[in-house]
């Protein structure tokens, strides 16, 4: 035994600046409320889950149709927030699916108002490939400070 | 500059995508480290530089220097520190080299003695073009959030 630091080997195919600009593209549509651009991300049968909700949402009409009244609302009382995704690990789980496990903080921001962290939140995601792009199929979000 | 440009929605290539990253990190330690002309010196001779918070564009390097000089000496002189954190980098290519991506930025105030905290969160969009290894800002336009 020696306490030489093992490299952690991570030879997903996936790339993981493609995975990066996935995250990139998925979260500014849903920052910007763009629900026809953020549909784009996921599949037809994505599974949305938090520990903040009792029962996961189903299927991608549900999972737009309620980002649609997120956006709604935040539009309504004139807060704008931002989804920072960090701590990004990837691991492949076979060539077109990849387990995405990451922090993301929520920003928010009022008019007139002060920026400000809204949520820390584990995110434990699977993506799969779809010709030349990746979707989100599943989502589990653990917000921080909830049993 | 005259306002926000669509989102990029391209994949690029990993190098590619790395070295905007790496851009962008150099790029804001030179800024939150007071260097206010090496920062200038990252955006094209003739760069642009505007904010919606007043709608102006600076042009020219010496202009945007000039600019930020003062603005990092107010903040000096208030026993302020900021620190750019740049994130959610979106990247996409053009046909003439450049390329046009679409970013947050956090800026984290710590003033003297006081708590680290959030004091702007922005949406960034800038016309970056190939200058050897890396990257010069030929335009950039920041969007604040919260404005009215």
């Amino acid at each position: 035994m020696t306490n030489t630091p093992q490299p952690v080997i991570t030879d997903a195919p996936a790339g993981y600046e493609e995975i990066q600009q996935f995250y990139a593209h998925h979260m500014h549509a849903l920052d910007a409320g763009d629900a026809a651009a953020w549909a784009e991300t996921l599949t037809e049968d994505v599974v949305f889950a938090q520990n903040i909700r009792p029962e996961p949402r189903r299927g991608r009409e549900v999972v737009v149709g309620r980002m649609k009244l997120g956006a709604a609302d935040l539009a309504e009382r004139g807060v704008t927030r931002r989804h920072w995704l960090g701590m990004l690990d990837v691991r492949q789980r076979d060539d077109r699916t990849v387990d995405a496990r990451c922090y993301v903080l929520v920003v928010e921001t009022a008019e007139g108002g002060r920026a400000g962290i809204r949520a820390s939140t584990v995110c434990a995601d699977v993506l799969v490939r779809d010709g030349g792009r990746w979707l989100l199929k599943s989502r589990e979000i653990n917000h921080d400070g909830v049993s | 500059v005259t306002g926000l440009m669509p989102a990029a929605s391209r994949t690029v290539a990993a190098e590619l995508y790395a070295s905007v990253q790496r851009f962008y990190a150099a790029q804001m330690q030179l800024l939150d480290s007071g260097e206010a002309e090496r920062w200038a010196a990252t955006f094209t001779e003739d760069g642009e530089f505007g904010q919606d918070k007043d709608g102006q564009v600076r042009r020219g390097r010496a202009v945007i220097a000039a600019r930020m000089r003062a603005a990092l000496e107010r903040q000096a002189g208030a026993g302020v520190l900021s620190r750019h954190w740049i994130g959610m980098v979106a990247v996409d290519t053009r046909a003439d080299g450049s390329v046009h991506t679409e970013y947050y930025a956090l800026v984290v105030r710590t003033a003297h003695g006081g708590e680290s905290e959030l004091s702007l969160s922005t949406l960034c969009q800038d016309v970056l073009v190939p200058a050897g290894e890396s990257w010069l800002v030929r335009r950039r336009w920041v969007a604040h959030d919260g404005r009215a």
